[in-house]
């Protein structure tokens, strides 16, 4: 094979078997994780977008936390990606098995990445329709820039699928990965601008709204909000994306240098 | 013989560095070939660094110092073409759990670039020569240790490469299913191919090996037919009691 096809057409098919094989696997759960998702979409927009309007948030708080839930579902699913990679570092090491297979790591690593996109796009694309049933008067279809909303799902997606591979390459141990994922995790998605744009929290805490332009989640969510209800109010939709896709390289890059010294591979 | 050598190793050593405390050295600049359609066989007791030689020649992870030739060319200038040619088929199974014996082993095929039928073919004609056809759609975490083994053979084997590394063949294993898969390994040889394996089993090494590496304390003791290691100190004893001796030995000389 290797003296009749080009490398990158090899590297390509093996690396589409590998993903192919990740989606048989997905297959099985994709019911019970369907079913998280729904429940955690419409729990949070029922209670948005219906409940809270007694405590005085006007109607369409639920329509500017669609963008919110949007992306929390999507990294919701990092802690299990995360996991099922320590569970196997820290156990059976199938990774072992793809490491001599007869192309370079890094795409071993990048085949991880992608599929966890992949994943993570079937999973949460049916979350916009269900917006939209859920808040039906106070959700128009016509605000959404259909253009701007695939680019940055597909960003937000691929960030989060390599950021899964980071955290797991950092974390040494299952233990570890409980605590990051209280300890880090959960204020950065809290104070990533989930309920909130980033223009209000530094109305309030400038110093803070400052220190959040760090927050990968921040930059997800404001794009998110762009893509879904105009860029009126929230950070420039471009810069974000073009951060979250640097966020993404850095992710990858750094999640194979530093898992390539742990589990010493080639 | 020079001439039929498939790999040459040179040089090799493995430092392993710990965040806390003082580096471990697995073993140190040590050199051999290995003979094409041979059975060699590195021998050892536990922490020997058996694995540890077997993943480093199997590409899993890469040798402190030294470089390893396959066929005159080292392995390191093309990775990719080298494990193509080579397979390792590692002591614990690490099957992909969701999928049955029969998808894992059809997925294998499709990544070293058979198409799905030549896949499944093989995937049947190993089972058949393996005698497993039978298990095709099982889960290998509902199956003995045996079959586990043999299914781990049989992914090794499915691009049927021309040197097959296989970690601990039959450690754990009853000795129907040992005397099962020497057998096995026999008829590989006498297919062509070169296979190299780990074990601490010494009547595995005397009874399958066309010659042995006997690893102590960060180097080869020994490297001979089993025949003549047993000549070379007394050829009435078996291997085992050799092997015995050998390390024992060493360690009081040291």
């Amino acid at each position: 094979m290797f003296r009749t096809k080009n490398r990158f057409t090899i590297y390509s098919q093996i690396l589409i078997q590998l993903i192919r094989e990740d989606l048989v696997n997905f297959k099985y759960v994709l019911i019970n994780k369907f079913i998280d998702i729904a429940l955690w979409t419409t729990t949070m927009l029922i209670i948005m977008g219906y409940v809270l309007q007694s405590f005085g948030l006007t109607p369409e708080y639920g329509l500017f936390m669609i963008a919110g839930v949007l992306v929390s579902s999507i990294q919701l699913d990092i802690y299990p990606q995360a996991t099922a990679l320590v569970v196997d570092y820290e156990g059976k090491r199938r990774i072992n098995f793809y490491l001599t297979l007869p192309m370079p790591s890094w795409l071993i690593v990048m085949r991880r990445g992608l599929s966890n996109a992949i994943t993570s796009s079937i999973l949460c694309l049916p979350i916009l329709p269900v917006a939209k049933i859920i808040l039906w008067n106070t959700f128009s279809i016509g605000t959404v820039n259909f253009i701007h909303f695939l680019i940055i799902f597909l960003t937000v997606n691929l960030f989060f699928g390599f950021f899964s591979i980071w955290i797991a390459s950092v974390v040494p141990n299952m233990q570890l990965l409980t605590r990051i994922s209280r300890r880090i995790q959960t204020p950065l998605w809290f104070f990533g601008c989930f309920q909130f744009s980033w223009h209000t929290l530094y109305k309030i805490f400038p110093t803070l709204a400052i220190l959040d332009l760090a927050n990968p989640y921040t930059y997800a969510m404001e794009a998110m909000r762009v893509a879904i209800i105009g860029q009126e109010g929230y950070l420039s939709f471009w810069p974000c994306v073009g951060i979250l896709l640097i966020g993404t390289i850095i992710c990858a890059i750094g999640g194979h240098i530093i898992l390539r010294k742990r589990l010493d591979f080639i | 013989m020079q001439s039929n050598i498939v790999l040459s190793i040179r040089n090799i050593s493995k430092t392993y560095k710990k965040k806390m405390g003082p580096e471990k050295q697995v073993f140190n600049f040590i050199s051999f070939d290995i003979q094409e359609k041979e059975i060699f066989c590195f021998l050892g007791v536990n922490g020997s660094g058996k694995t540890t030689i077997a993943s480093i020649l199997a590409t899993l992870c890469p040798p402190s110092t030294g470089d390893i030739f396959y066929k005159g060319e080292s392995i390191y200038d093309d990775l990719a073409a080298y494990r193509y040619k080579m397979s390792f088929c590692q002591h614990l199974p690490n099957f992909n759990s969701a999928l049955s014996v029969q998808n894992n082993l059809v997925f294998t095929g499709r990544f070293f670039g058979l198409t799905k039928k030549e896949s499944l073919d093989r995937t049947h004609e190993l089972a058949t020569q393996l005698d497993f056809d039978t298990q095709l759609h099982e889960f290998p975490k509902d199956l003995s240790s045996g079959f586990v083994k043999r299914i781990m053979i049989a992914r090794a084997l499915m691009h049927a490469p021309d040197v097959l590394i296989i970690d601990e063949l039959s450690t754990g294993l009853d000795i129907h299913v040992k005397k099962y898969l020497w057998d096995l390994i026999r008829s590989l040889k006498k297919n062509g191919m070169t296979i190299i394996v780990t074990t601490q089993n010494l009547e595995e090494a005397e009874e399958l090996s066309d010659r042995v590496c006997i690893l102590h304390k960060k180097s080869i003791l020994a490297l001979d037919t089993p025949k003549n290691i047993k000549n070379l100190y007394h050829s009435n004893l078996s291997l085992s009691n050799v092997f015995a001796q050998l390390t024992c030995e060493e360690s009081t000389s040291k």
